[in-house]
């Protein structure tokens, strides 16, 4: 009592006594902790604090920005659901790190009938990994359920060129094509085309599980467990009939925002940074302890704008020309991509059949399309070019196609949508110059003529609505020729007139920059999304981080 | 009280099927066609149609909504168009991560927030007072994404403290980064929030006598003049709660953290309907109890406050 009335005829105020300025002095401290920084350049490889232990040797981490949708072949359709795929499952046969056919659970093949009639014998060692053997019973089932509409399989294309399917025994299988198709081993190739245990699907048929989320297979890789959003784990399967993976684990984690990984790789904890973003593309390459594990790598791919061949004034070859020839393609590149790809005459990318090196591009020339555009009244109606609003890099694209062709006369909006909106705007024909790529599904150049280009595929992938019944002569005709020598050549003539008439404005295949730690070996990034199974990577630590596992 | 919580409770009724009805509409009213997200680059027009047959997005729009109504109050949320989980089980995967994320901000925001609003309050105009309501304002102006990604470089890449990314086995470590981040707003607020709340109370007639009466000077602050100011704060944090709760989208995307947020965001990208739907009734339920809770609260702060 006596103490209070004390401090209330204080003229210092009672709550100024009361809290004392620690609270102030720590939050000092820590904003003084926070500003610390280490010496540049000083980045631990190997991880080492009390709340970032090292690399585990046995493990490789790897990662990608999406949670995958499913890992059951029948309704993967990605590149990253089909790379998880392909760890899990074996196919008739696969494709290497550089995108050539290898067997796999086929031992070897036969051709007959006109290259109509493909005959698989079965590795008698293979075993999924619920113990039982790999049948060409289970090669059947898992091509049926594909193909079953009840399935509503989004790759049941790669498979529809299937017209019987016969296990003669259980260790041969006959696929009968409806017509001879070249490139027919690399779609077998593909994740729609893995072989799944009919017992497992329907086990988990029954259970009310998808599939995709227990999924069971012959590969060199066991599912061991999905957490969504977080990550996803593979253990080595002792049982592999094949060559085995030298790592025990492999995690896939999923780390949505890209300089989030970039921050997770200088810290150890991912093995790669996997594609980096252009922003950063300069500076790791440029660094002196870093530019020696950046690596440019190509993809099988091709960027191009595409024009609306359906719609006025892109009906015609000399009008979508004219634009095309106000473009330098190259300087292009340079400025959005870091010059990380290269120039493409057609929609075939170098690396695959029909892509002809010694082709010269359009020659750029301004002039000549300003009077074209003149000519045609092309200067007098705004055009839309749709983008997707997915990478940094499309909509700077956008912008310098605006700026160029606004050189020429010709008045651009640019609209960019969404992915789901704009893939129904693509569809739709609602565009009249749309920004588009593409991927490469098998390594061949078919893959980039028939789906984006052929008159039967206007509907469906060939969103420019081109037809020209002399492209199509060329496909369907390398199509069915088997020498690969003569169907190089009919797929080269049939990438120089598409060029030649102009139904994109063909911009680059893309190229993409990859950094690795040091203490990952023997990692070689596949040519094609699904070209590898990690067979060979190692984990070299260095002696310390040994001692801290012992430890 | 009882009954007062009774009737609330009862209003959910029509408030939820208000936003069942207004989620639904305006997720089929957002251009672009699950099927196109559903099916590949190389789908044919028959296999699209086929996927609309077979998810019901040919039949007319009141028919759907009929139906997704009818399962909803049987407890039936439906199948994710993108994974074919049910989508109760998506919610109740992430939900605890996002809960976890938002209650060690809201914790840390509150312990922090209001005692450095006390503190400023009982020293106004000091350096103090200066520095923390600057601070504050800091806070405020600071977009949730950069100061993620700061705090990530100099924490995690420079000092190698923490994580910088991820849930890992579900450790303290790697929370500390994104419960700071999401937080940092909700401190700042309350801090300036408290602040103005205590100036106000702190002159009051009342406060003077309870010294004469001889109260320590604890007790006169956080007895007779905190629990009178705490009712606009308690208002802040139960929203900035709330918010938290409904998916903190951009802290879960930098740290990638697997919380609801992040996914309803994927889902929005894929036109998966029934997780959008799902998760925004979700998200309402729990605003509509945090606001109850709330009410209940000012009850019991302010005795003046009776709902009988």
């Amino acid at each position: 009592m006596r103490d209070s009335y004390k401090k209330n005829n204080d003229p210092t105020p009672s709550h100024v006594r009361l809290y004392p300025r620690g609270a102030f002095c720590l939050f000092m401290l820590t904003a003084l902790l926070f500003s610390c920084s280490g010496q540049d350049g000083n980045y631990a490889q190997y991880g080492g604090s009390f709340f970032m232990p090292p690399p585990d040797v046995d493990t490789l981490v790897l990662y990608d920005i999406n949670d995958p949708p499913t890992l059951d072949p029948a309704r993967s359709w990605g590149t990253f659901d089909g790379l998880l795929v392909s760890q899990i499952f074996s196919n008739l046969v696969r494709f290497n790190q550089k995108a050539e056919i290898e067997p796999d659970l086929a031992l070897r093949w036969e051709m007959s009938d006109g290259a109509r009639c493909y005959t698989f014998f079965l590795n008698p060692q293979a075993k999924f990994s619920n113990g039982r053997s790999v049948t060409a019973e289970d090669v059947r089932y898992s091509f049926e359920r594909v193909l079953d509409k009840d399935t509503a399989s989004s790759s049941r294309w790669v498979l529809e060129r299937i017209e019987t399917i016969r296990a003669e025994d259980p260790l041969t299988v006959v696929l009968t094509l409806k017509e001879p198709f070249a490139p027919f081993l690399g779609l077998l190739a593909m994740p729609a085309a893995s072989i799944v245990p009919r017992e497992e699907v329907e086990r988990c048929e029954r259970e009310g599980i998808p599939f995709g989320e227990r999924p069971v297979g012959s590969g060199p890789w066991l599912f061991k467990e999905w957490r969504h959003d977080q990550y996803l784990d593979f253990e080595r399967n002792e049982e592999y009939w094949g060559q085995k993976p030298n790592l025990k684990r492999l995690r896939m984690r999923i780390i949505s925002n890209a300089f989030t990984a970039i921050a997770e790789f200088e810290t150890g904890r991912i093995a790669y940074i996997n594609p980096l973003p252009e922003a950063e593309i300069l500076r790791w390459k440029t660094h002196p302890q870093w530019k020696k594990y950046t690596e440019l790598t190509n993809q099988l791919s091709a960027d191009m704008l595409v024009f609306n061949c359906e719609r006025a004034p892109w009906d015609k070859e000399e009008n979508r020309r004219a634009l095309c020839q106000a473009v330098e393609t190259p300087l292009v590149l340079e400025c959005v991509r870091e010059g990380a790809g290269a120039v493409i005459t057609g929609p075939i990318p170098p690396g695959l059949p029909g892509f002809d090196p010694d082709r010269k591009l359009f020659k750029y020339d301004p002039d000549a399309s300003r009077e074209l555009v003149k000519q045609n009244g092309l200067d007098k109606r705004e055009i839309v070019l749709l983008l997707p609003s997915s990478d940094q890099f499309v909509s700077s694209t956008g912008v310098i196609m605006q700026a160029l062709w606004k050189k020429i006369g010709v008045s651009v909006r640019v609209h960019q949508a969404e992915w789901v909106t704009y893939r129904r705007m693509l569809r739709e024909g609602e565009f009249d110059i749309a920004y588009r790529n593409w991927f490469a599904d098998y390594p061949d150049g078919d893959n980039f003529l028939y789906p984006l280009f052929h008159s039967s595929q206007i509907g469906s992938g060939n969103m420019a609505r081109f037809a020209d019944p002399e492209v199509d002569r060329l496909i369907e005709e390398s199509q069915k020729e088997m020498n690969p020598s003569r169907r190089s050549e009919l797929l080269t003539q049939a990438n120089a007139l598409v060029y030649e008439k102009a139904p994109a404005l063909f911009l680059w295949s893309r190229a993409k920059y990859i950094v690795t730690q040091p203490w990952l070996k023997e990692y070689t990034e596949p040519l094609i999304f699904n070209g590898t199974q990690f067979l060979a990577e190692r984990i070299e630590a260095p002696a310390v981080d040994l001692k801290h596992k012992e430890d | 009280m009882g009954s007062y919580v009774i009737r609330r409770l009862l209003m959910m009724i029509p408030v939820l099927w208000g936003v069942i009805t207004i989620a639904f509409f305006l997720s089929r009213l957002a251009p672009g066609d699950p099927a196109d997200a559903m099916a590949g680059q190389r789908a044919s027009e028959e296999l699209r149609q086929q996927i609309r047959e077979q998810y019901g997005f040919d039949r007319p729009l009141h028919v759907q909504y009929g139906l997704y109504l009818w399962n909803v109050m049987r407890g039936d949320l439906g199948l994710s168009y993108d994974s074919h989980r049910p989508v109760t089980a998506i919610i109740m995967e992430r939900f605890p991560n996002t809960f976890r994320l938002a209650f060690s901000a809201m914790v840390a925001a509150v312990i922090l927030g209001v005692s450095a609003g006390l503190i400023s309050a009982l020293l106004p105009n000091t350096w103090y007072d200066r520095i923390t309501m600057f601070f504050s304002l800091l806070g405020i102006s600071t977009p949730v994404f950069w100061l993620g990604l700061l705090l990530m470089y100099f924490v995690s890449v420079r000092m190698r403290l923490l994580p910088p990314s991820g849930f890992g086995d579900g450790g303290i470590q790697y929370l500390i980064l994104p419960a700071i981040t999401l937080g940092t707003q909700s401190v700042a607020f309350l801090a300036r929030m408290t602040r103005a709340s205590m100036l106000e109370i702190l002159n009051e007639e009342y406060l003077r006598t309870a010294r004469a009466k001889g109260a320590s000077p604890f007790i006169v602050i956080v007895k007779h003049a905190f629990a009178n100011a705490a009712i606009p704060v308690v208002t802040i944090i139960g929203l900035d709660f709330a918010s938290y709760l409904s998916g903190s989208v951009l802290t879960e995307k930098v740290f990638s953290w697997p919380g609801l947020g992040r996914h309803i965001v994927t889902a929005i990208a894929q036109r998966d309907y029934p997780v959008i739907n799902g998760t925004v009734l979700f998200f309402a339920v729990i605003f509509i109890l945090i606001n109850l809770l709330i009410d209940v609260l000012y009850a019991y702060l302010d005795p003046r406050i009776r709902y009988d």
